[in-house]
Formats: C-alpha cells, sequence, structure tokens
C-alpha cells in the first residue's frame, strides 16, 4: 500500500519534474541581470498596484526606462529605495537631473485657517470645494502626495510638506498628484547651492496678507539684486534656473525678500 | 544539465516523501473511518427499529438489505438504503420500513451537503417526523401546502428542491426494494 | 511581533488582501463551520510555510510552484484524512471545500510571497499571524450570517422567536454583502487612523 503510493506519486513527479526541466531550457528567456536582481528583492505577489500586470512586467519596464512608475506600493518606501539603487538613480549621484520643490511651506499659525472643513481628508476633496484653508493657492496638508511617494521623500509635519531633497527622484508622482500644482521641479547641481520661492499665490499684497503671513507679496525686491535669476510671473516670484549663475545672486534676492517666502534648496 | 538533475532529483524525492508520508497518515485511521461509518449505520437502525434484536445483513446485486430480526429470529422490519440526488449533492438515507412495504417505521438522513438553514432541515425531526408510520402503499408527493392526504409529505420552507428529492429518492428506492424482495422470497 | 500582527489586522488575508474568498463565502453559513474551516486552514498553512522555508534552498526555481503545490496537498489530505476520521460530521459540513485549501490563494500565496525568501521562525509566525486572521475573520463573517440568518450564533439561540429571519443571509448573496461591508469597515477604519 505504502509502496504503491510512494511508487506511484514519486513516478508522477519524475514525469513532471523530466517535463520541467526540459522546457525550462527550451523556453528559456535571456533577461537583464538587473531585471533578475529587482525581482529579486519585489514582493512578487503579483498585485497589480503599480499599475502593472505583475512583478515581473514592474520590473521589465523599471530597468528598461530606468525610471520607477509609481514604485512597488506593499513593498513601500525601503524595496523603492532599492530598486533606485539597482536603477542608479539617487539624489546623491549625477544621473538625477532633477528632484521637487514644495511651493508653499506655510506652516499651521503662518497660513490662515478660518474655517471648519468636515469632507473626506484628502487635498482632492478638499480642493474640490475650495479648500481647508483660506489661502485659495496654497498646501491643503492633507498628504496626497505622501501616499504617491514611492521613496519617502516627502513628510507630512504641521500640515506642511518637506521634501528631504536626499531621497527625491524626481519621478514626479506628485507633480501630478498635487490638486494645486504646488510641486516644481528643479535642477539638482550637487556643487551649487540653490533656492526655491517657496508660495504659489499670484494675488498682490493684501490678498496674501490676508491668508498667510509667508506668502509672495508680489514686492519685486528680489528681482532687483545684481545678477538676479528672479524674475515675476504676474504678482508671483519664480526662480529661473538656467539663468542662476552662482549662488550669490540667489542669496541676496532671499535676504531682500519680507517674507522669508524664498527658501534654500541643497546645502 | 546539473540543473536538470537537481530539478528532477528534488520533485521526485519531494514527491515520493509526501506519498509517504500520506500513506502512512491514511493506514493510521483508516480502521477509525470504517468504523464511523458502521457505527452511523447502526445507529441510524437501531433508532428507527428499537424492537429488532439482531440483524442480518442480505446482498442483492449492489445493495445491501437489512433484515431486522427479533428474538425468535423472525422479520420484523426492512432496513435499506436509498440514495438520490439533492439540490446541492447526493442525499443518502436509511430506511426502514415494515416487512410488507406497506408502511414505514422511519427515515434518517446519513448524508446531504443541502444549504445549512434551509436545505439542511431535511435532517431535523420537524420534517423526518413525518415519515414515522406512513403509509407507502402509494407513492409519497411533496407538496408546499399544507397536507390534506394520506400520501403526502409538507416541504421545508425555501427548501423545496431538498424535499422534494428525499421524497422521490424514497419513492424510486422503495419501488426497487419491492422487486428486490419478490426476488428474495 | 509585528510581523505576527500584520495578519490579524493591517494586512489582514481576507478583509485587505482579498484572498481565499472562496471558502470565505462558501462555508460561512454557520459560525461553527467557519471555526472549522479556520483550524484546518491554520494547520495546513503553518505546516506548509514550515517545511517550504525549510527546503527553500534547495528547490529549484522550475518546479518551485510544483514543489510547494505537493507539499500544501499533503497537509491539505492529512486534515481532510484527520476530518473524516475523528470530526466526521464536520467533514460532511465542509464538504468539498476541505480539498478546495490546495487551491486557497492564501496558502500558495504566502509560500511563495514570504515563505520562501524569510529565516523559518519569521515565517512560522507569518503564517501563525495570517492563519489566525483568516480564522477571526471567517468567524466574524459567518456568525454575523448566522444570526442575522438564523437567528442563533453556534447553535444557541440569540434572537427572540419572534425574528423573522433574513433568508438571503444563509445564501451566496447574503456572503458578498456582508463581506463588502465588513470590507468597507475596515478600509473606513483604517482611514481614520
Amino acid at each position: 500500500m505504502i509502496i504503491t503510493a510512494v511508487l506511484t506519486l514519486g513516478l508522477i513527479g519524475f514525469t513532471f519534474a523530466v517535463l520541467l526541466a526540459f522546457l525550462s531550457k527550451k523556453l528559456k528567456v535571456e533577461t537583464d541581470p538587473k531585471v533578475d536582481q529587482v525581482n529579486e528583492i519585489l514582493p512578487n505577489i503579483n498585485c497589480g498596484a503599480c499599475g502593472f500586470s505583475g512583478c515581473n512586467p514592474f520590473a521589465e519596464a523599471v530597468v528598461k526606462e530606468g525610471k520607477l512608475f509609481n514604485g512597488c506600493l506593499p513593498g513601500g518606501s525601503q524595496i523603492n529605495e532599492e530598486i533606485a539603487k539597482i536603477l542608479g538613480i539617487t539624489a546623491t549621484k549625477s544621473k538625477v537631473e532633477k528632484i521637487v520643490v514644495c511651493r508653499c511651506q506655510a506652516e499651521v499659525g503662518e497660513k490662515k485657517i478660518s474655517t471648519t472643513y468636515k469632507g473626506p481628508k484628502t487635498c482632492k476633496a478638499s480642493h474640490i470645494v475650495g479648500g481647508a484653508i483660506d489661502c485659495t493657492w496654497g498646501c491643503l496638508g492633507f498628504g496626497d502626495c505622501v501616499k504617491v511617494c514611492p521613496t519617502g521623500a516627502l513628510v507630512l509635519k504641521n500640515k506642511r510638506i518637506e521634501v528631504i531633497f536626499d531621497k527625491c527622484i524626481g519621478c514626479g508622482n506628485c507633480v501630478t498628484e498635487c490638486p494645486r500644482d504646488l510641486f516644481e521641479y528643479a535642477p539638482f547641481k550637487e556643487k551649487m547651492k540653490l533656492c526655491y520661492v517657496a508660495c504659489s499665490n499670484n494675488e498682490k499684497v493684501l490678498g496674501v496678507k490676508a491668508v498667510c503671513s509667508r506668502g509672495c507679496i508680489g514686492c519685486t525686491l528680489c528681482t532687483k539684486v545684481e545678477d538676479s535669476p528672479y524674475e515675476m510671473k504676474g504678482n508671483l516670484s519664480y526662480v529661473n534656473y538656467p539663468e542662476a549663475k552662482n549662488h550669490q545672486s540667489l542669496d541676496a534676492g532671499k535676504n531682500k525678500c519680507p517674507t522669508k517666502c524664498i527658501l534654500d534648496l541643497n546645502v | 544539465m546539473k540543473d536538470a538533475v537537481k530539478i528532477t532529483v528534488v520533485l521526485t524525492f519531494v514527491c515520493a516523501f509526501c506519498a509517504f508520508l500520506l500513506s502512512f497518515v491514511n493506514g493510521a485511521v483508516e480502521e477509525r473511518v470504517k468504523a464511523n461509518q458502521v457505527a452511523q449505520l447502526q445507529d441510524a437502525l437501531n433508532k428507527l427499529s428499537p424492537k429488532a434484536q439482531s440483524v442480518e445483513e442480505v446482498a442483492i446485486g449492489e445493495d445491501l438489505i437489512y433484515k431486522l430480526l427479533d428474538e425468535q429470529k423472525k422479520l420484523i422490519a426492512y432496513g435499506f438504503v436509498a440514495l438520490g440526488q439533492g439540490y446541492q449533492d447526493k442525499i443518502k438515507m436509511l430506511v426502514v420500513s415494515d416487512k410488507n412495504l406497506r408502511q414505514l417505521e422511519g427515515i434518517e438522513v446519513l448524508e446531504s451537503q443541502e444549504t445549512p438553514g434551509l436545505g439542511a432541515k431535511i435532517k431535523e425531526a420537524d420534517f423526518l417526523n413525518q415519515f414515522t408510520k406512513k403509509d407507502i402503499s402509494r407513492p409519497l408527493e411533496c407538496t408546499k401546502l399544507d397536507i390534506s392526504k394520506k400520501s403526502e409529505i409538507k416541504a421545508i420552507t425555501s427548501a423545496t428542491i431538498s424535499s422534494r428529492a428525499v421524497v422521490n429518492t424514497l419513492n424510486k428506492r422503495i419501488e426497487s426494494m419491492r422487486k428486490q424482495v419478490k426476488s428474495l422470497n | 511581533m509585528k510581523n505576527f500582527l500584520k495578519g490579524l489586522w493591517k494586512e489582514h488575508p481576507v478583509f485587505r488582501q482579498l484572498l481565499g474568498l472562496c471558502p470565505t463565502l462558501a462555508v460561512t453559513t454557520t459560525a461553527k463551520n467557519g471555526l472549522y474551516m479556520g483550524m484546518a486552514v491554520i494547520f495546513v498553512l503553518v505546516f506548509s510555510c514550515l517545511i517550504v522555508s525549510l527546503i527553500k534552498k534547495i528547490v529549484p526555481n522550475q518546479v518551485r510552484i510544483a514543489v510547494y503545490t505537493v507539499i500544501i496537498a499533503t497537509f491539505v489530505t492529512i486534515v481532510d484524512i484527520f476530518f473524516k476520521a475523528y470530526i466526521p460530521e464536520m467533514s460532511k459540513e465542509l464538504g468539498p471545500y476541505i480539498p478546495l485549501i490546495i487551491v486557497n490563494c492564501i496558502i500558495l500565496g504566502r509560500c511563495e510571497a514570504f515563505a520562501s525568501k524569510n529565516s523559518v521562525g519569521k515565517s512560522l509566525i507569518d503564517a501563525l499571524g495570517m492563519s489566525l486572521g483568516f480564522t477571526w475573520g471567517l468567524f466574524l463573517l459567518a456568525s454575523i450570517r448566522e444570526l442575522l440568518g438564523n437567528g442563533t450564533i453556534l447553535g444557541i439561540t440569540l434572537l427572540p422567536s419572534g425574528y423573522n429571519p433574513l433568508i438571503v443571509m444563509i445564501l451566496p448573496a447574503g456572503a458578498f454583502l456582508v463581506l463588502g461591508f465588513l470590507v468597507a469597515l475596515m478600509n473606513k477604519i483604517e482611514q481614520a487612523k
């Protein structure tokens, strides 16, 4: 009885094993070793949260395009960072051409909140009804962007988004996700200190002051320093990065700002 | 080549080992499984015909008929198994009837896979008691309404199919039983 | 610890990962059935993950699936034999769903995603967490269905005799409804955090 069972199942196993061994040689697909490396660290549950049909297609696409897309959701930021390492894209290597800045850094207390919002706690939802803060241009602080950042470079602190520039790989998920388009690409220059204007409010002085103490009031003082890389678009200041030749001019403009809304990008 | 060997060895060994483990476990409880089935049948027979002192098994074709005998070894009742399609799967019943196959002592449902809370109610006393001392000189009918004729059985609410299955299976088996008893005597 | 707890809530196999829905919907007609199915899965998952994790280094990639399936099938067969021998009435209640544990996504899923890549200790804890989570999930779902559809939980009548049972709860449609609500409830609780 036992012998029959062992022989039967053993024989079946043997037959299938031979078949599998043969087929795996015959139908072998040559793969990029990087794809195998990525596949190794993926959770391999083929959930499809990344938008691809499985872990292998995701690994292939990531290696082929050299970017993380939406990252691996169940893998988390730890696995995404490791994938970024394999692909050679990290903020400290020169492969990264651009990172993002968040053009609103006002915290609770600096941006006025005189409404009570009781809807779903997401930026997208609150934006539809006009927002949960007084400023109709600024950061709503619910962290939709934090959820889509594959490397955990975005942190929500006191209803303000802090960008950990070392972790940013410039994937652009936050740019797409933010309903108020607060994220802007900035070039990453390892050797040069850069600044950015942390405000997106394009209204005039009184309009800005009524809703926030850290906003750009359109005073144009930053544009008037020597070799200024700052330029006005309407009542809002922008850094023209290709024009920024040295960090002294950036610093000069930054020091002139009365509301201190120009901040350092990297140090 | 080394890969192919490793593949073959691993899978074959895993299969062989699992087969060994399984046949070992199976052998250890085989007795118990058989005993369970016998015990279940015995319990059902006892429940339906407590007056019987002994049971004689007779094989007719593929079926086993149970002759229920008194102290003088005289036949007082027949016990037989009925099998038929229910709503979900097959329903297996034990039927005990008088020696003339005119009146049922009763039935017991041995195995069924009907929907719990609905069809499964065919196992309950409320439904089965209808078959106690039931006249089977005419085939039984299953009705959704209250009983108006002697040969009717009231179906369980929301479990018509299961109830009908029991009645139909019973009727068919009684018919075949009549033929089998004739061939016996 | 976190490894164990994640199967109980954060990564609950049924309510969050939506795995193993076939037995979940099919056997949760009574709380007792749900409980026994859960216990069968605990046995299968724990032992399967244990063995898979033990032999993970020697199994070639090409026969991974075949080997894991054979191991899982073996343990499921052991459970089936055990039920038939020692708890025959439950074996009849659960019917074909015990053998179907072999193809329950949770089992192969955890073996593939976790046990094949982690140490024996971690795999054991993960398996325990997931299977216990599965069990409480099934027990809850089954209790609700049994209570609303029959007025009882574990056979004990809890609702007054005047209660008119919601038959739909015992049918497949009711299973989907209750499951849907439970998944939604869990999402709501997670979002509020």
